[in-house]
């Protein structure tokens, strides 16, 4: 009865490691394919992660978890074509890893490219499949990942100078979870503390705008007066809870006076992304939307 | 005063230009040669055609035919009703405009002009002769019919041949869909024999919101509006969408912020649903309306 074992625990070791050696692979082709500067949201730190920052990350394909040390990934624009909007990027992934590729990067180098600064926002996540079962899950939505995303708008703030921003245009644009980060953002407008010893806390976290790409718990939103202006976009054949839900929070934002704009695409459900299709279009809308809000200035005629 | 005499000079110059324009450059034909049923008598009035191009004493429906280039033709035919509160048609920016926009990508557009429920040329005290589901919706009936029965000669596909209305006229646009009427295989007239129900329906800041109810069947539907529309369109067209929704019909709708009522399509003058033929001809190409030209 021995010899099954002791195999099985060899088999198991065996798998670990390579499972191991495969995240650092992986880790290291997304990083290759990304090379974009990175910079971390606390230096020393996300508050309460402080002990965790330096715990490799856990990177499947193109997807990451294990998130410890909350980091913004910066698409600029060439400077003749800078917009000066920048965007929060947050990719969705359920809350348990980040999409990182498909809604981040890739959506920021889309952005870059048409004069809008793109910051993937990589922000700890609520239910990390990185946590081992049984062992809690250390983060929030609402505390933590809420907090990373402020710090995000902040930082960005706090350099607008240096990467070419207006500090005036500052949004926020979120995927799936990612949405959800993104409309609970928006929803905690914190204008930042004047005494605070971090500069960048001092700046406000209140996104110029929020776009809500097929968004999580679509029905927490609950805009008030004089939240920030609304893009929304899902497939039709996405869950009720999104492709019924976006409209009830566009109709949500009406009632509360703000300015709104709302895509429904036919025949597409979850998750587009920038995939070609029936939703293909929705980030040429996002920049019209943002020309049409005075975010970016009109071509002249 | 030399304003008050200049303002009526231009307008019928304006007015002349339109007119020349759409006859010139694009054929006109009658639903019925003979005269729409129970319009006979009133067919050779003229119509009337305001200063700012609105057409009203509407007794000889028509279509304006906009068709693509033999190289672009996608197949697709669409039948543009315009709006216009049924008191007149407001046939450049949400009829001539929109033809020559679909046409030039690939799409047959076929500008209809309707009997209307409240024609502003009636004189008033005396009856209105029309209503919109008895002459407005046979209008737009015998418009698709006509397109299928001359699909050969325009190069149209019978099978993608839909229709779009913007405000009055998505109201009977939308009527058409929820009405379809099979064709008459003994009719004696060749055009009453094709079926009137419409391939797909795209219903722009539509009136009469709350009346749209869509069925299991109903063809698959683009829904635009500004946001700052009135209520029963801007918060009446996301209900709409939910109903196409749990009938279980295609159905696609886009809100753009910052826009009231009667956008239409007018090129000189960029706005915030400048993209809305984009979304509309996207739609078309993923619900596979557009077949690709054949050379």
């Amino acid at each position: 009865m021995k010899t099954p074992a002791v195999a099985l625990l060899l088999i198991a070791v065996a798998f670990a490691r390579l499972s191991a050696a495969d995240y650092s692979a992986a880790a290291q082709k997304l990083l290759a394919a990304n090379p974009e500067p990175v910079v971390p949201l606390w230096p020393n730190g996300a508050p309460g992660s402080e002990a965790r920052k330096d715990e490799p990350e856990k990177v499947v394909g193109n997807s990451v978890s294990n998130i410890h040390f909350p980091t913004l990934t910066i698409f600029l624009p060439a400077k003749d074509t800078a917009t000066g909007v920048a965007v929060v990027v947050c990719p969705g992934g359920g809350h348990r890893n980040l999409v990182m590729q498909k809604e981040g990067y890739d959506i920021a180098k889309w952005l870059a490219s048409h004069g809008i600064a793109g910051f993937v926002l990589k922000n700890r996540l609520a239910n990390d499949d990185a946590t081992p079962a049984g062992t809690p899950q250390p983060y929030t939505v609402e505390r933590d990942a809420l907090a990373d995303a402020q710090r995000a708008i902040r930082l960005i703030r706090s350099r607008a100078a240096e990467w070419g921003v207006n500090p005036a245009n500052v949004g926020i644009m979120g995927f799936s979870a990612g949405g959800e980060v993104t409309a609970v953002a928006a929803m905690h407008p914190d204008a930042g503390n004047p005494s605070a010893p971090d500069p960048i806390d001092r700046l406000d976290a209140r996104p110029a705008f929020q776009g809500l790409i097929y968004p999580g718990q679509a029905q927490k939103i609950k805009p008030e007066k004089g939240a920030p202006p609304a893009f929304l976009a899902c497939g039709a054949d996405d869950r009720p809870d999104i492709s019924e839900g976006v409209p009830r929070a566009y109709l949500l934002f009406k009632q509360a006076g703000v300015p709104v704009e709302m895509h429904v695409y036919a025949g597409v459900g979850h998750g587009f992304g920038l995939r070609p299709g029936p939703a293909h279009g929705w980030p040429d809308r996002f920049r019209e939307w943002l020309v049409n809000q005075k975010f970016i200035a009109a071509p002249a005629p | 005063m030399p304003r008050v005499r200049f303002i009526p000079v231009l307008a019928v110059a304006l007015a002349l230009t339109a007119n020349a324009f759409a006859a010139d450059a694009h054929p006109v034909v009658s639903l019925w040669p003979d005269g729409a049923p129970g319009s006979a008598a009133r067919r050779a009035e003229a119509e009337h055609v305001a200063a700012n191009g609105a057409v009203s004493n509407i007794h000889n429906p028509t279509l304006t035919v906009y068709l693509p280039s033999r190289e672009t033709a996608t197949g697709a035919a669409v039948v543009i009703a315009p709006g216009g509160a049924h008191r007149f048609l407001t046939i450049a920016s949400e009829g001539y405009n929109v033809g020559q926009w679909l046409a030039a990508h690939g799409i047959a557009g076929f500008v209809l002009k309707y009997r209307l429920a409240h024609d502003d040329s009636n004189p008033a005290g005396t009856p209105q002769p029309y209503t919109i589901e008895g002459d407005a919706l046979a209008d737009a009936q015998r418009a698709i019919r006509l397109i299928r029965s001359r699909a050969t000669e325009w190069h149209v596909n019978p099978a993608a041949v839909g229709i779009l209305g913007f405000s009055a006229g998505g109201e009977v646009a939308a009527l058409a869909a929820m009405r379809p009427a099979p064709g008459q295989p003994g009719a004696t007239d060749p055009i009453e024999r094709e079926n009137s129900r419409p391939d797909f329906q795209a219903l722009v800041y539509p009136g009469q919101s709350g009346k749209i109810l869509p069925a299991k069947d109903s063809p698959p539907a683009f829904l635009a509006c500004g946001a700052n529309d009135r209520p029963d369109i801007a918060e009446g067209l996301p209900a709409v969408y939910l109903r196409f929704k749990e009938a279980g019909v295609p159905v696609e709708i886009h809100i753009f912020a910052g826009v009231g009522h009667g956008f239409g399509y007018r090129p000189e003058r960029p706005s915030g649903s400048s993209s809305w033929p984009e979304c509309f001809r996207d739609f078309l190409a993923f619900r596979k309306f557009l077949s690709a030209p054949t050379p």
